[in-house]
């Protein structure tokens, strides 16, 4: 073993990531957890899950670095290293390159969990390295630069001043998300949309990636400078602002935009309107069809009422296709997401209520019992979770406590309309859609 | 214990042919921190043996020792030791790599262990990789520590810790070793048996210790100054100090009582001279 590894190895195993490795790896898989599919697992999800396992491990990273970094001042042990012939930069490194090797190794060990998960069950594509890479590059360079704070700044209050200073300065330049700032940030290209639609945003993660890189360098490199300057850090030093600077521009000068959109054919259930889903998600197709298929049966064929239900890009969206989600368990029941089929379908223009002050959400006495009665004639409990859950159903100037005097009214219309005899039902709707989807019908205008 | 074998004391006559690689040269010396002028106008020369380095509180003897260390770069004159210029970038790091340095407050990291301490050292002063676990080994088992060598620093005692600091000091075989009130903390077995490791070391290299305690002086050291107000106003054998002593001067020994004798002697000429 030589000499450098041997150094390293000393420290590494006598580094304070030691005892914060536990800690390390939980918030890792906190934050890619809360990113990471639930239901259909896919590489482009299990990769941007695996990246955004820095979000707050690599804050946790620079606290630890920063403590570290205090280490020889702390103990006393400035005056005795002074006195050995190896290199500032070695020693620096050394202790650094020690203590970011735990913030690497939990989001390393996280990661590759992910990747063992997504090599058992994702259905889609492959692993994708950019996102992987741009979180490893953060633990790094968010490690280097609370260790050069830590040694620069000789104050017991660095070490909880630095994990807060780094998340301040990712909000502060993702506010807005419209400002060229946000580009600079891992965090924001992390967060970004990314689907089996389009190309993930390559240039945005192939220019964070040397602008990380060249953070770490000048952060080390200033470090090293503090003790001795020798044409080698300067170097390092120069190297390294040029790589951030260069970097960083090209990232200012880079404008939000969707990738270019990836082919594919969708693969489609036999209901009476077709349901269709992305073949990445074939595996929740009979799901999503056995909701949105019977809530949408009795639609098909009139005129106005979508030709098919689908996943499509977002930003994309065609006039005879309702937009669904494939099944997810993650955040919804079965009634919600029926809810949220029948409501799609019969209130297209509903706009959220501004003021949450009343319990509809732009919607129609008319759209509101049909929702019902689409709900209703699908499944029974579908349309009573909806009103014992209070999902949207009635005119946005309806307040809260007048629901239940509201609703009844909303119940008959629908029961009454249900009765109906079908081929009339089909007749009514067939002439009335339009009008009932642009809101411009009352209750007593449904037979 | 290696420390308890007590060996005869060596003389100035027993001092092996010295060269410049085993001599330290100070002339002119000033070390000046912030706007205390701690040495001024100081010359030394010292070849191997051990090296005795007496005086009161605020003397300049540590200045002094951290100056020949390499931690202060002197602010007047110039420093050549074991043949190297210290103001040359390569020809100090040369010499930091046959230095052994125990300061008069050790820093130490309680979560390395003994071992790992001393080899941590070993490995900053650039020795051979090879080498390296052989070294700790024997410097630890040359303190007397070696049934502690996996044990943390955090759990020792002040005067284990005091040995854990000389072991990384020795553990290069340094040509010059410098040390700082090396003694204290030890208890009188571990005192007289380090007594004997710097004479050992003594043979060989330029061995500087800075103490209070005269009677380490008396069994260890070839050669003793006495240091008063950043200046040396004796240097000689501790034969030659003990015979400044009187029946009027202060202390046990006569060692002690020529140490008395020469501040004594020295407070009132600087105050004959003031007035």
């Amino acid at each position: 073993m030589t000499a450098g590894l041997r150094l390293f190895t000393i420290e590494t195993r006598r580094n304070a990531g030691l005892w914060l490795f536990p800690v390390l790896v939980g918030l890792a898989w906190y934050a890619g957890h809360e990113r990471y599919p639930d239901g259909v697992t896919l590489w482009i999800d299990v990769s941007f899950g695996i990246g955004m396992g820095m979000v707050l491990a690599a804050l946790a990273a620079g606290g630890l670095a920063a403590f570290m970094a205090g280490r020889n001042r702390r103990r006393g042990m400035s005056e005795l290293l002074a006195t050995t012939p190896q290199s500032p930069a070695v020693r620096e490194v050394s202790l650094w390159a020690s203590t970011a090797i735990w913030g690497i190794l939990a989001y390393l060990s996280v990661g590759a969990y992910f990747l063992v998960d997504g090599v058992r069950h994702a259905t889609w594509g492959g692993p994708d390295p950019l996102p992987i890479l741009v979180g490893l590059t953060a633990m790094v360079a968010f490690s280097a630069i609370g260790y050069a704070a830590g040694a620069l700044v000789p104050s017991r209050f660095v070490v909880p001043v630095v994990p807060v200073a780094l998340y301040l300065a990712q909000v502060v330049a993702l506010l807005g998300w419209d400002r060229p700032s946000m580009f600079l940030v891992p965090w924001g290209f992390l967060e970004s949309g990314h689907s089996v639609f389009t190309e993930i945003h390559a240039s945005w993660a192939l220019w964070l990636i040397p602008w990380l890189v060249g953070l770490a360098v000048v952060a080390l490199a200033a470090t090293v400078l503090r003790q001795k300057r020798t044409p080698r850090v300067i170097t390092a030093l120069t190297v390294g602002m040029t790589l951030a600077i260069v970097s960083g521009a090209m990232l200012l000068r880079m404008e939000q935009r969707e990738g270019d959109p990836v082919p594919y054919d969708s693969v489609c259930a036999e209901t009476p309107i077709p349901v269709c889903v992305h073949p990445a998600y074939r595996a929740v197709l009979d799901e999503t069809a056995a909701i949105a298929g019977p809530v949408l049966a009795p639609l098909a064929g009139i005129d106005g009422a979508p030709q098919r239900a689908g996943q499509i890009a977002f930003g994309t969206d065609q006039p005879d296709v309702l937009t669904i989600a494939p099944w997810s368990s993650r955040y919804d029941t079965e009634g919600v997401v029926a809810y949220g089929v029948a409501a799609d379908v019969i209130a297209p223009n509903r706009y959220p209520n501004p003021n949450f002050t009343s319990a509809g959400f732009g919607l129609t006495e008319v759209q509101g019992a049909l929702i019902l009665w689409l709900l209703r004639q699908a499944d029974p409990a579908w349309a009573t979770e909806t009103l014992e859950s209070r999902l949207p159903l009635l005119p946005n100037d309806v307040p809260f406590e007048e629901w239940d005097t509201h609703v009844p009214r909303l119940v008959a219309a629908s029961e009454r309309f249900a009765a109906l005899d079908p081929a009339e039902r089909h007749a009514w709707l067939d002439a009335h859609f339009a009008d009932v989807r642009a809101g411009r019908l009352t209750l007593d205008d449904l037979p | 214990m290696a420390m308890n074998d007590e060996q005869p004391r060596m003389r100035e006559h027993e001092m092996v042919t010295t060269t410049a690689a085993h001599r330290i040269e100070v002339r002119a010396l000033g070390q000046r921190l912030g706007r205390t002028q701690v040495i001024e106008g100081l010359d030394l020369e010292v070849e191997a043996g051990v090296f005795g380095l007496l005086g009161p509180n605020g003397a300049g003897k540590t200045t002094l020792l951290r100056t020949l260390a390499t931690v202060l770069g002197p602010s007047s004159g110039s420093l050549r030791l074991l043949g190297l210029d210290v103001a040359d970038g390569r020809e100090r790091r040369e010499l930091r790599r046959r230095l052994g340095y125990l300061p008069q407050h050790l820093g130490y990291y309680p979560n390395f262990t003994v071992f790992e301490f001393v080899e941590y050292f070993a490995l900053l002063k650039e020795m051979p990789a090879d080498d390296v676990r052989r070294a700790v080994a024997r410097a630890i088992e040359r303190v007397g520590l070696e049934d502690r060598a996996r044990a943390k620093l955090k759990t020792l005692s002040g005067g284990m810790l005091r040995r854990v600091g000389i072991a990384q000091a020795i553990v290069n075989g340094p040509d010059l070793l410098l040390l700082d009130e090396p003694t204290a903390g030890l208890d009188p077995e571990q005192r007289v048996g380090f007594r004997a490791l710097l004479r050992e070391i003594g043979e060989e290299a330029v061995v500087i210790v800075s103490t209070h305690l005269i009677e380490d002086v008396a069994a260890a050291c070839s050669e003793v100054a006495l240091m008063e107000r950043g200046r040396i106003v004796f240097r000689g054998t501790p034969d030659a100090l003990a015979a400044l002593g009187d029946d009027a001067s202060a202390g046990d020994s006569a060692l002690e009582r020529g140490y008395s004798a020469l501040e004594r002697g020295y407070s009132r000429a600087l105050a004959e001279a003031r007035a």
